[in-house]
């Protein structure tokens, strides 16, 4: 089965062209957001690079995020505009559940948080414990505060193996004294093999993954109960 | 506090260029000031001062323009339509904060409590006569 993955939820770009396992091609940046510019040449050139066809592909699989609201948006829409012509399936992919997947490996057994920033001290999160090549989702994709995330995880067992994925990383370590993994620089950022792997891993064939159905994944922001014009609140 | 008195929206331009000349990037601009007080006008000045031609346009409909200049990227946003936390979400707002990018925001008052720390504030004021406009620039901490 070959898969054509997108992701740019975040800073990174990428494409790749998956097939039954194998990343056959991957194009991956890391600068500033040019996504609306960058992405449709990506795809390009791993179709020309491998003389593969959109013909060809079995599904369109695309980080839905969450993450940057423009990121989401342009990878959603440009999956679609290729999906849609050759009625190709679709699928939307959790940004945290593909970051997860940056870690896979066959054996051993890791609980893996994934962290994305979502700005003035809290993250989006979600939590997989990967056992001998299968991944299991703990909890839904959700936004948590540094302080809620520091609590939670020192009430884990400390038998538990555990991972840190994603821009965020790094900064969760140092919330606690626990002993954590932080996933090395190549495993960390969002990548479109990962959304290729974790759409694999789910898909089933009986399913239509209709492109009308996916859509970008909005978690509500705490945050949004401060006032936002603060010079309403003082005329009131 | 930086104070200067404009007397045509020709000054008001070559105070901006002026302006302009000491940007790196990554700045926020928020202006303040009603209808009428010259922040498209004073945007002009500062994209031509970046070496861009006559682009500049209000951006109330689209909600941002985005400028390119030979030294940078400047977005100019209208607020003017915003007025929750999701609106904010939805114009980009916070994904172009990371770019490097010159931030200008029209209708600044209404996402104040969204501005970085680090946020300039261009007020734009009548002054005494019909003509003449009071502009400051001082930083928002």
């Amino acid at each position: 089965m070959r898969i054509l993955s997108m992701e740019t939820s975040s800073f990174p770009a990428s494409v790749s062209i998956f097939e039954d396992g194998k990343i056959i091609a991957e194009n991956y940046i890391n600068t500033k957001f040019t996504h609306s510019q960058t992405l449709m040449p990506m795809v390009s050139s791993v179709f020309d690079f491998t003389k593969i066809n959109l013909s060809d592909i079995d599904l369109i699989a695309v980080s839905e995020g969450p993450g940057s609201f423009t990121g989401v948006r342009i990878g959603i829409a440009t999956a679609k505009g290729l999906a849609v012509p050759g009625k190709i399936k679709c699928m939307g992919i959790s940004s945290l559940e593909a970051l997860a997947f940056n870690l896979y490996d066959n054996n051993g057994e890791k609980l893996i948080y994934s962290c994305i920033d979502a700005r003035v001290g809290q993250c989006y999160n979600a939590v997989f414990r990967l056992i001998n090549g299968t991944m299991e989702r703990i909890c839904d994709d959700r936004v948590i505060s540094d302080a809620d995330l520091k609590t939670e995880i020192e009430s884990l067992d400390t038998t538990d193996n555990l991972w840190i994925v994603g821009d965020y990383a790094e900064k969760v370590a140092t919330l606690t004294d626990r002993n954590v993994r932080v996933a090395g620089f190549n495993l960390m950022y969002q990548k479109a093999s990962s959304v290729a792997l974790a759409a694999y891993k789910s898909y089933k064939p009986e399913e239509n993954y209709s492109a009308a159905e996916v859509q970008p994944k909005y978690l509500q922001l705490p945050q949004a109960t401060r006032e936002l014009n603060k010079r309403k609140k003082e005329n009131i | 506090m930086k104070k200067f008195i404009s007397h045509s929206p020709e000054e008001t331009e070559q105070f901006a260029a002026q302006f302009s000349l000491g940007l790196q990037g990554g700045e926020v601009i928020a202006y303040r000031g009603s209808m009428g007080m010259g922040k498209t006008t004073f945007t002009r000045g500062l994209v031509h001062g970046l070496g861009a031609d006559n682009i500049v346009s209000s951006p109330t409909f689209a909600l941002v323009n985005e400028y390119d200049t030979p030294r940078l990227t400047v977005y100019h946003f209208d607020m003017y339509r915003i007025t929750s936390w999701d609106d904010l979400y939805s114009t980009g707002f916070f994904d172009y904060l990371d770019t490097g990018a010159v931030l200008l925001i029209e209708w600044s008052e209404n996402i104040e409590g969204a501005l970085p720390d680090s946020t300039i504030i261009v007020e734009l004021s009548q002054g005494e006569n019909d003509d003449e406009r009071i502009i400051t620039i001082e930083d928002l901490a």
